[in-house]
């Protein structure tokens, strides 16, 4: 089952509290990062998609929960807030880890550590 | 069928031993078939993919093997799995004409006089198979001389103090230091350690009708963007094919040696249809690599015990230093420094290894591998903890002389096959615990080494529990003696008990330095390849 628009939007909301945008550079969505995380969900990725599934539609339960609004609806620190009571979770540090792959060998995440490419 | 072809030699593998062969024998006349599962490489097609390399490998190869060739990993408490290649445990080379070596580092590392020698000079503790080699390093150095020149290597044979004087220098001085480099050589000269330039197959100069290296960031990992890189592809096996006496054929998965009486008569192999054929050849040359090679020969129903066991790569020990200041320069390849002070002669241990600061490293790998314990995982403080670092780390790393054991072994999967129908290669065992307290001995030399070049905080643990070590630079399978009942090859490297099958890559080592082993593969293949020449 590929995800549901909900569980996109979900996704893009917390993989870019992953990797926040700022003023000097993009995060997770803007960078790309996001979109190739979601590209593999339906290749290399594709038996986590179920987990994806589960933990994103968890996400959104308890954002409903405690501020009676979608995860993507919710501000930053509301973001956060819930985000970190799933720090324990395995399943949340992997989806860490699949957001910071994809954005360290993005152009943005290069470009903000100073690996310029030549050649 | 049609009638089977007829070659002088047929060589099963074209990486960095069979590509030698392959020109070694050319050049001596010899009629030669070179079979390779992989296929050629172009750095268009491998591109730069940072998830997606033999360096990090986390969803797939740009450089095979494909999902094709499984294996399975057998646990300590027998619990078995099969694994892809690019999955933890598989210990995988890249598969291509080149081997590895259109791919690799290019650390073109001579092994040290005392590595040939390692049961003479440290006893052999219970449990390991520690054994000298039947050559010395006399014996070799010639040929590591040879393949220097034929392939390129860029360094200082003056700095080489723990060799024997080289005969010829290396045919190109060694690349430009970098600042992390200057830093490391006054952080060696404040602890009265020597250093030397390390030695790559990497054009530090035009050279064989080749352009100088570019120094890009990419290169561990990577075919070069300019051809500056010298593997077999490039060098030995082009040279071979342009003699007009090597046919290479390549997605061609070999199946079994065909033996009569102790003479092999040739192979059967599995084409890019998947339609099998038959080869017939005077001689028979095994390159398939420590795993693939073990596992062929006993598809192949040779029975000799000692067939796949000793698997052993290397234990690699690192640290990281944080600097006050940007040591990051962006001039690759970026490995320029090392010292070969611990590689023997340590107290309490045996061997030891060479330490090296190391190749650029990618931001997905930084973040994945040189994190200290505590650094932010996530949000904005992870983020600018990678932006306010990257360019202030640098790692000292380098790879100890794993101790073998005999438990750390290829054998064949009673269950599990390829498409082709050929048993996979089942993995079981460790290294000796020997290497663990090797390791931990020279982790503390690297951190010391950080901590002398400046560095204000050094992370990074010693490995605790022996393992199984393998991957890229995996020997020791099929390896050379006297005794059949302790070896699988002659010193000549032809397999016992047979008069024309000989291997020619790094299964034959009996053990594998401290120091990246494809020079002596070459080396060693070089030397097999011109007795063959000789015999047949």
């Amino acid at each position: 089952m590929p995800l549901t628009p909900q569980q996109i939007a979900t996704l893009n909301a917390a993989a870019d509290r992953i990797i926040p945008p700022d003023d000097e550079s993009p995060g997770a969505v803007a960078s790309g990062a996001a979109a190739r995380l979601l590209a593999m969900l339906d290749g290399d990725l594709s038996v986590m998609q179920r987990d994806y599934a589960a933990f994103l539609t968890q996400l959104d339960l308890e954002a409903q929960v405690a501020f009676g609004a979608p995860f993507a609806e919710l501000d930053a620190e509301r973001q956060d807030a819930l985000l970190s009571t799933f720090q324990p979770s395995a399943f949340f540090r992997l989806f860490a880890e699949h957001v910071h792959e994809h954005f360290w060998s993005s152009k943005a995440g290069m470009r903000l550590v100073g690996f310029e490419v030549r050649g | 069928m049609s009638e089977p072809k007829r070659y002088d030699v047929v060589i099963v593998g074209a990486g960095a031993g069979g590509g030698v062969a392959a020109n070694v024998l050319t050049a001596a006349g010899k009629r030669v078939l070179l079979l390779e599962r992989g296929r050629w490489l172009t750095f268009a097609e491998t591109g730069r993919d940072h998830l997606r390399n033999q360096r990090m490998s986390l969803y797939g190869h740009n450089a095979g093997p494909s999902a094709d060739h499984p294996r399975v990993v057998e646990a300590p408490n027998g619990q078995t799995r099969v694994v892809l290649p690019w999955q933890d445990g598989y210990q995988a080379n890249a598969a291509a004409v080149g081997g590895g070596t259109p791919v690799y580092g290019g650390q073109a590392w001579r092994f040290h006089p005392k590595d040939f020698r390692m049961a003479t000079t440290y006893g052999v503790p219970e449990g390991s198979s520690l054994a000298d080699w039947p050559i010395s390093y006399d014996d070799l150095a010639p040929y590591y001389e040879a393949v220097e020149h034929a392939l390129g290597v860029c360094g200082d044979a003056g700095a080489m103090t723990h060799l024997p004087p080289y005969r010829r220098d290396y045919p190109m001085p060694p690349l430009p230091l970098t600042r992390p480099g200057a830093i490391h050589r006054r952080g060696a000269a404040a602890l009265g350690w020597p250093t030397l330039p390390v030695p790559l197959a990497i054009n530090s100069m035009p050279f064989d009708g080749r352009p100088a290296c570019i120094r890009c960031q990419h290169c561990v990992g990577f075919m070069c963007p300019v051809d500056a890189k010298n593997g077999a592809h490039n060098t030995f096996i082009t040279r071979a094919i342009a003699s007009g006496k090597c046919d290479l054929v390549t997605d061609a998965m070999v199946e079994r040696v065909l033996m009569r009486d102790g003479h092999a008569t040739g192979v059967s192999y599995f084409d890019a249809n998947d339609h099998r054929a038959v080869v017939e050849a005077e001689v028979v040359v095994l390159a398939a690599g420590a795993v693939e090679t073990a596992r062929l020969l006993l598809h192949s129903g040779f029975t000799n015990d000692n067939i796949g066991r000793n698997l052993q790569g290397h234990v690699y020990v690192g640290a990281v230093g944080l600097f006050e200041e940007e040591v990051y320069d962006g001039l690759g390849p970026g490995v320029t420094t090392a010292t070969t002070r611990w590689s023997h002669d340590n107290d309490g241990v045996i061997g030891g290894g060479m330490l090296a600061d190391d190749f650029i490293v990618l931001p997905a790998i930084f973040w994945k591998r040189y994190l200290p314990p505590g650094a932010p995982r996530w949000g904005l403080a992870a983020k600018h903890w990678m932006r306010d670092h990257y360019r202030r780390c640098s790692e000292i790393k380098g790879p100890i002389q794993d101790i073998p054991s005999p438990n750390a072994r290829v054998t064949l999967d009673p269950s599990v096959k390829d498409r082709w129908g050929i048993p996979v290669a089942r993995l079981s065992g460790t290294t000796h615990p020997e290497s663990i307290r090797t390791a931990q001995f020279l982790h503390a030399k690297a951190v010391e080494w950080l901590k002398a070049s400046g560095a204000i905080e050094v992370w990074g643990e010693p490995p605790q529990a022996p393992f199984l070590s393998g991957g890229q630079h995996q020997a020791g399978t099929c390896r050379m003696g006297d005794d059949p009942r302790t070896s699988v090859v002659d010193p000549q490297c032809r397999v016992h008990g047979t008069d024309n099958l000989y291997i020619a890559d790094g299964s034959v080592h009996v053990t594998n330095g401290g120091f990246n082993p494809f020079l002596t593969i070459m080396a060693l293949a070089y030397r097999t390849a011109e007795g063959i020449a000789q015999r047949w």
